[in-house]
């Protein structure tokens, strides 16, 4: 029996797994940290027009 | 002062666990010996446990963050109730696919109604529900009381999966249900140290995320009352 496969297989799914959600947890920062910093230019924007 | 904390706690988890995955990789790999009767395949135990223990921790902070809802009515509880079933749900995950292929070669089966496997199987779907049920509802104090309710009543299938082996007799090897030497205990501990450090890792940056998300709500509101 060649137990090799299921051990690769079993550590090679968990690291894929905990990989894919970091990845997208970093992704998902990135994207809402560029959208604050959009959001707080158009604010700053039309608090200085207002003005 | 919130923000300061989750940066600093991230800052120093991060690397933590990362230095910890590589020594619980080492110590199941190298510092573990081979198994007399499974052969190399047992080293799945040393991800398998350490991953369905640190989904009852994240389980077990979806009951803290749901009572603490309920006491003190502030959404910072709620959401971190939400954010651990998450992440409980991919350890679970993890644990049953792990598990799984354990079981494969040894029990020439991938899946049995095994207890243990049942229960486990239970508390996902539980959680699962409790995750979709969440997702139905619009954000709001109503979604959180319910949720609350939900996660403290999803509680019950925690000790229910992890006692299940020695409440019910069945294939899943229990404490002590298998020989293991010092070093082999050791890997264990190291593994166990290593996947709670990343768990814990893994909840702050998605702790820091829930913050960007109510910072950028705010700038959202401040956008609309400009504009009148």
């Amino acid at each position: 029996m060649n137990n090799m496969f299921y051990l690769a297989a079993a550590y090679g799914l968990f690291w894929l797994g905990i990989f894919a959600y970091t990845l997208k947890i970093q992704r998902d920062h990135r994207r809402l940290e560029q959208q604050i910093a959009t959001l707080e230019a158009v604010v700053d924007d039309l608090r200085n027009e207002k003005e | 002062m919130e923000a300061r904390l989750l940066r600093s706690l991230s800052q120093i988890l991060g690397p933590l666990a990362l230095v910890g995955m590589l020594a619980a990789m080492y110590a199941a790999f190298i510092h573990a010996p081979r198994e007399a009767t499974m052969g190399d395949v047992y080293r799945i135990f040393f991800i398998h446990v350490p991953t369905a223990i640190n989904a009852y921790l994240a389980f077990g902070l979806v009951f803290v963050g749901s009572v603490l809802y309920l006491f003190r009515r502030k959404f910072r509880w709620d959401t971190l109730a939400e954010i651990a079933a998450q992440q409980g749900v991919l350890f679970t995950t993890l644990a049953m696919v792990t598990g799984s292929f354990w079981a494969r070669p040894v029990w020439n089966t991938w899946w049995t109604g095994d207890p243990q496997l049942t229960t486990t199987l239970i508390m996902w779907f539980m959680y699962v529900g409790y995750l979709i049920v969440r997702g139905a509802l619009q954000p709001g104090e109503q979604r959180a009381r319910l949720a609350a309710v939900f996660g403290i009543v999803a509680v019950v299938t925690l000790p229910l999966a992890h006692f299940a082996v020695e409440l019910w007799r069945g294939l899943h090897p229990g404490r002590g249900g298998m020989d293991i030497t010092v070093e082999m205990r050791q890997a264990l501990m190291i593994s166990m140290l290593a996947v709670t450090l990343l768990n814990g890792y893994l909840l702050v940056k998605r702790l820091q995320f829930a913050q960007l998300r109510r910072r950028a709500e705010m700038l959202r509101e401040q956008l609309r009352q400009i504009r009148g």
